[in-house]
């Protein structure tokens, strides 16, 4: 069984997720200390994708031991509270229940609780768990895993300030209050890396920040881009390139809301389908008043508001 | 732990000692709190990784994640990391390097070239000549019947009996050109013994009275400059006999060419008064042909044939045989007649003399030869270097003319405003420059977060379960009281739309609400009364305001003088009665607390907790909101901290000295810079002045560059910042002129290049689509990039010689008086030269700078402009005289060597 401080990782050229070197480092990094790595970063700058990333590499390079090529996910609301990492209990259900069935079949495990589950062998109790066949059975007994946390920012502030003894140092451990006797402890060979991101829409407790790796993703390069969507559009199409330059001219306006990588997707595949994407938009400035206006009608996907769109039509139109 | 650390201890040429204590250090100067934890992580992965980092930005990449906790400290990590492990060299700073441009330096140059160029030649005429010696002497011995041919003594000499015999010996070899016209240096000597047993002698010329056969001997003694350089012998065979010119041919054509077949008759005739000979007939070879007087032959084949005839006196061992050769070409008929007519053969009767020698001719040294090729394409191409140059300059001075005029349309397309302010401000873009907050304010963030008890209450589902279970099913709601986050309400006063006063507020109320500090923010000019808001454009009343956000904590940033009564000078009851029902309140005041006076002791304290701005009194202020302290508590330990506090008010910071104290009261700004002290916060507020308005982006941008030209970045913040908005007229946002001029003669040419590029910027980022309605901004804009492009064109033409354009601009718009910035026109004025400014020139007499008024540069620009084409023009003439020079130097060799 190999030693997690010696996990690292290098990325095979196979993969599309290109990390620069600063975050690769800060990977490899948080993997060594065993600390959860906080990645932050506009809208689109690839954090969630680093952590399918990071499992899928980990998958490959310790095939034993990261069973599981994706992150387990847990999406954050604003309703979220520490323990929903671990598990959730329908109280309601089981209050509403008529035919007594044990407490264990209303609880189910979220993302957290499956990971450090799935590092201890298969008990026969668990198997009385909602979800413990299809969260853990379903994938392999035993395995180590990257859990992804996703937008932490959603959640209330006293969230982070939770997770504070929870992610402290490995093993990490849970219980289940409803189950007095339920205490579930990490087994340190398989572990269980912690991936959270955050849009930084607002600071998160300097408490929880001193116990996570840090690395803010800045957002692609023209070139990452044209990388990224010759990727998600399966093309190799040499007019992209001058759409991604008007994308990175018009997103350095003093637009309200910044678009993303996933509206430049979806504007490239826009512009593709209204067969836009010709010479013209290499030199879109000296192009006829109908070509502008079929610009301006595609671009309610990258502005996010009115007085962005009026911005941005002002500026395609001259 | 604090030790230094060394890395990659493997490869000696990778060994870094990293001074982490140091780092720490500065790290915690910057806001980052650094832990135990984190030092030990740290230490753990240089131990990890240590072998194999390659350089220090790998280091940084593993380092950094675990020091930062936001982009923002990411970005100064590194910022502090290059600092300190990146040994880059230090900026070099900025000196005036303004000089008269360089034409006298490329005549200098090219007249330095020339003279090279002869003191070379006059150098190997003088200094590579070397005296010959024996081997450069190849002497030559001529019959002076025939001065062309050299004697060569495997072939006899053949002389009639009587006739005077004359010989001459000379230099053969080829010598330089030096050694050729030192010839007369050289002197030849010769003595010869004629073989008859007379006297040896040195005429050279002797008369043999009796036919036979003689050997000559000759001894030459070569003499340079009186010294024997070699000596040379010679022996020469004559043959003299009384038959010698006796024989003649007669031939039956005339012409030197005969068509083949044809038949020839030759006859050869000899003196009849002598004995008769033996004649001997040869063709083409040595191979006798025929014996006779009378030959008769025809030529089958075409081409050149020899007949050669010999007339021996005294039979085949006789050493009296005189021989002629006939050369005759023979042609075909068929031929074009065309061709026939190439040059007439020889007919050479090489009487009695062997074969001809190689004719001697003169030789140059090769080397001068080379050296005026040399000259010719040197001077040649400087030739079209320099009209190259001329061409462009002179064409440059055409599209810079139009260019200028075309760019001087566009400026003024739109009618100058005459009125000396414009109200919009340009629209900068605010990229918010403030990097961390200081830990202070961090601090305050976190009292302002506290959680506080909510009137609401929520069902608390578990107890709910639990109290309904413990009642045998029966359904027991039980209600749990919620708490929630302290909320704000800031009132603003914005006295103008450009108080940087309220644009400080801003950024302090946009770095609260990213710590997570809730706050609604609500504007009003002078009466508190009606309030506005981005997003309410027709305002909205006190009284609205207190119904809406009841629970919120009210803070009046204002000095709070409009709420005052002007009668009573406390607060006005129109306000007091709605300012009364928010439970928790306080005035925050720009106004330092240590020049607080009647106003806030007695006016406004009674009824309303009033703190300073200053990170004190906000920590003290929330401290009071949290009911960690007593109202008479805070003001306690406000007075108590009263030497925390700096007076403002009263001072008159229109007057650059005082301003320049003022500053002074920063001890972090007071440095020294090349041994002398400088105050970078006045240098800041100094550099201000290069911007004919202050806008919060300026001063930002501004600051950023001079801090960090200081190595001071992080004194660009909330402090800093509010002291600068304490001084009136930085609040205002206009700079009186006189105050204007001051500061720019006080501001360093360093600090000027550096605000100026700030500045240029600035304008840079502002987007076309802002200006295109307004053509009053458009003008100011382009107003004050010219200005600031001409600055650092004038400064250093070099390196901004991308801007030179701006200078000629800039002159037109001076010429037309469209320049109305009255300080910057004064501060370049500078009749008197009584200040240093960026046009001050390099003094050529001494190291010094001397200051130079605009007219005077303007003067000498347009000097230069027209000497710099005069220069190409006449280095090129002369250059192209150089090479037509060379060329007939070359032409006169050739001829010369014949």
């Amino acid at each position: 069984m190999i030693q997690t401080k010696h996990i690292q990782i290098s990325p095979t050229d196979a993969d599309n997720y290109k990390p620069s070197k600063a975050l690769l480092a800060a990977i490899n990094t948080a993997l060594f200390l065993q600390r959860p790595l906080l990645l932050s970063g506009e809208p689109g700058s690839g954090k969630t994708e680093c952590a399918s990333f990071i499992a899928r590499q980990l998958h490959i390079l310790y095939p034993y031991t990261f069973t599981y090529p994706q992150p387990l996910r847990f999406n954050t609301k604003s309703t979220s509270q520490s323990s929903d990492l671990f598990y959730a209990y329908d109280a309601v259900m089981h209050f509403a229940d008529k035919t007594n069935q044990p407490k264990e079949s209303f609880i189910a495990f979220n993302s957290l609780g499956v990971s450090i589950l799935a590092t201890n062998p298969v008990e026969e109790h668990y198997k009385k768990f909602r979800n413990f066949d299809s969260a853990v059975l379903s994938k392999k007994p035993v395995f180590g895993s990257v859990v992804l946390i996703d937008e932490i920012d959603k959640a209330p502030r006293d969230f982070p300030n939770d997770l504070l003894a929870e992610l402290e140092n490995p093993p990490f451990k849970f219980n289940i209050k409803e189950l007095p006797d339920f205490d579930v402890t990490q087994d340190l060979r398989y572990p269980v890396f912690i991936v959270i991101t955050s849009n930084s829409e607002k600071g998160l407790p300097d408490a929880f920040l001193r116990r996570c790796v840090f690395h803010h993703i800045s957002f692609p390069s023209p070139k990452e881009l044209l990388h990224i969507v010759n990727l998600s559009l399966k093309t190799n199409d040499l007019s992209i390139e001058p759409a991604i330059e008007l994308f990175t001219e018009l997103r350095q306006k003093n637009l309200s809301k910044k678009p993303g990588t996933s509206e430049l997707i979806d504007w490239i595949a826009c512009l593709q389908n209204k067969l836009l994407l010709d010479k013209r938009l290499a030199h879109w400035r000296y192009a006829d008043a109908d070509y502008k206006e079929s610009i301006i009608e595609t671009l309610g996907i990258i502005a996010k508001s009115k007085t962005d769109f009026e911005l941005l039509s002002r500026e395609i139109s001259g | 732990m604090d030790n230094p650390i060394n890395i990659a201890p493997d490869t000696a040429a990778q060994n870094w000692l990293l001074p982490l204590a140091d780092f720490y250090e500065a790290l915690r100067g910057n806001g980052f709190s650094i832990t135990v934890t984190q030092i030990a992580q740290a230490n753990r992965i240089i131990v990890q990784y240590a072998n194999q980092v390659k350089n220090s930005n790998e280091l940084h990449d593993y380092l950094a994640p675990v020091f930062v906790s936001n982009a923002e400290e990411q970005q100064t990590f590194q910022e502090l990391f290059n600092q300190f492990f990146k040994k880059e060299i230090p900026k070099a700073t900025v000196q005036p390097k303004r000089s008269p441009k360089n034409w006298k330096w490329l005549i200098a140059l090219y007249a330095g070239l020339a003279l090279a160029i002869f003191t070379g030649i006059l150098l190997y005429q003088r200094y590579l000549k070397r005296p010959p010696t024996a081997k450069d002497i190849v002497l030559k011995w001529v019959d002076m019947r025939q001065p062309k041919a050299k004697l060569n003594n495997t072939v006899p000499l053949q002389i009639q009996t009587g006739q005077l015999l004359q010989l001459k010996c000379g230099i053969d070899s080829a010598l330089s050109n030096k050694q050729r016209l030192a010839n007369k240096a050289i002197w030849v000597n010769t003595e010869y013994h004629w073989g008859t047993g007379a006297n040896s002698d040195t005429i050279g010329s002797y008369r043999y009275e009796w036919p036979g056969k003689y050997t000559i001997r000759a001894t030459a003694r070569v003499w340079y400059n009186a010294k024997l350089v070699t000596m040379q012998e010679f022996e020469q065979v004559v043959v003299v006999c009384d038959e010698q010119n006796s024989l003649r041919i007669i031939k039956n054509w005339s012409s030197d060419f005969v068509a083949v077949n044809t038949k020839l008759l030759l006859r050869a005739i000899t003196d009849p008064a002598l004995r008769g000979a033996n004649i001997e007939w040869y063709v083409d070879g040595d191979m006798l042909t025929y014996q006779g007087e009378t030959f008769e032959t025809a030529f089958k084949t075409a081409g050149e044939h020899v007949i050669t005839c010999k007339a021996n006196f005294g039979g085949k061992t006789s050493f009296c045989m005189l021989t002629e050769r006939i050369v005759l070409n023979v042609r075909d008929n068929k031929l074009n007649t065309d061709k026939d007519t190439v040059g007439p053969a020889a007919t050479d009767t090489t009487n009695a003399v062997g074969a001809s020698t190689p004719v001697v001719t003169q030789q140059y040294n090769p080397i001068l030869k080379q050296l005026y090729y040399t000259t010719l394409v040197l001077f040649a191409l400087l030739g079209i270097f320099f009209f190259i140059l001329w061409e462009r300059e002179r064409k440059n001075a055409l599209r810079i003319k139009q260019d200028v005029l075309n760019s001087y349309n566009q400026v003024t397309a739109p009618p100058v405003s005459d009125s000396a302010t414009v109200q919009k401000p340009l629209p900068y873009q605010n990229k918010n420059h403030l990097g961390l907050l200081e830990p202070e304010l961090r601090e305050i963030a976190l009292q302002m977060r506290k959680r506080i008890g909510d009137t609401a209450s929520f069902l608390d589902t578990e107890k709910t379960i639990r109290k309904s279970i413990e009642m045998a099913g029966f359904f027991q709601p039980v209600y749990s009281a919620r708490t929630k986050q302290s909320e704000y309400l800031f009132l603003v006063q914005e006295k103008n739309p450009n108080s940087q006063m309220a644009k400080l507020i801003n950024y302090l109320t946009d770095a609260l609400a990213k710590q997570n500090v809730l706050i609604e923010k609500y504007y009003y000019q002078h009466d508190m009364g009606q309030c506005y808001h981005p997003l309410l454009p027709n305002g909205i009343g006190l009284e609205k305001l207190a119904e809406k956000y009841a629970n919120h904590t009210l803070l009046i940033f204002s000095d709070g003088a409009e709420l005052l009564s002007t009668t009573t000078s406390v607060i006005d009851e129109m306000y007091w009665p709605i300012l009364d029902r928010w439970e928790q309140k306080a005035l925050v005041t720009p106004v330092s607390y240590a020049d607080w006076g009647v106003q806030e002791k007695e006016g406004l304290f009674p009824l309303l907790p009033v703190f300073p701005m200053d990170l004190p009194g906000l920590q003290l202020l929330f401290e009071l909101l949290n009911n960690q302290s007593q109202e008479h508590d805070a003001m306690a330990r406000l007075r108590a901290s009263r030497e925390q506090f700096y007076p403002s008010a009263g001072l008159a910071l229109d007057d650059s000295k005082v301003l320049e104290q003022y500053c002074k009261g920063a001890d972090w700004a007071n440095q020294y810079e090349r041994g002398r002290p400088v105050n970078v916060l006045f240098q800041w507020v100094a550099a201000l002045a290069v911007c004919p308005k202050i806008e919060w982006e300026v001063i930002l941008a501004i600051g950023k560059a001079i801090l960090s030209r200081y190595g001071l970045p992080k004194e660009l913040n909330f402090s800093n910042l509010l002291r600068l908005a304490r001084i009136g007229w930085i609040n205002e946002g206009v700079c009186p002129d006189a105050l204007r001029l001051a500061l720019l003669q006080q501001l360093k040419p360093e600090n000027e290049v550096i605000a100026r590029a700030t500045m240029l910027e600035l304008l840079q980022e502002i987007p076309q689509s802002e200006l295109a309605d307004d053509p009053t901004l458009l003008e100011e804009k382009e107003i004050q990039r010219i200005t600031h492009e001409f600055s650092l064109y004038v400064h250093n033409p070099g390196y901004y010689a991308s801007y030179r354009e701006s200078s000629y601009l800039f002159e037109k718009l001076w010429r037309e008086g469209k320049i109305k910035d009255g300080a910057l026109v004064t501060y370049y004025k500078n009749e008197a030269g009584a200040w240093q400014n960026l046009l001050s020139q390099a003094d050529t007499q001494g190291g010094n700078t001397k200051p130079v008024g605009i007219e005077e540069y303007f003067e000498s620009e347009h000097q230069e402009a027209s000497i710099m084409t005069k220069v190409y023009l006449y280095l090129c003439i002369i250059s192209i005289a150089g090479a037509v020079f060379s060329y007939f130097s070359l032409l006169l060799l050739r001829i010369w060597e014949g």
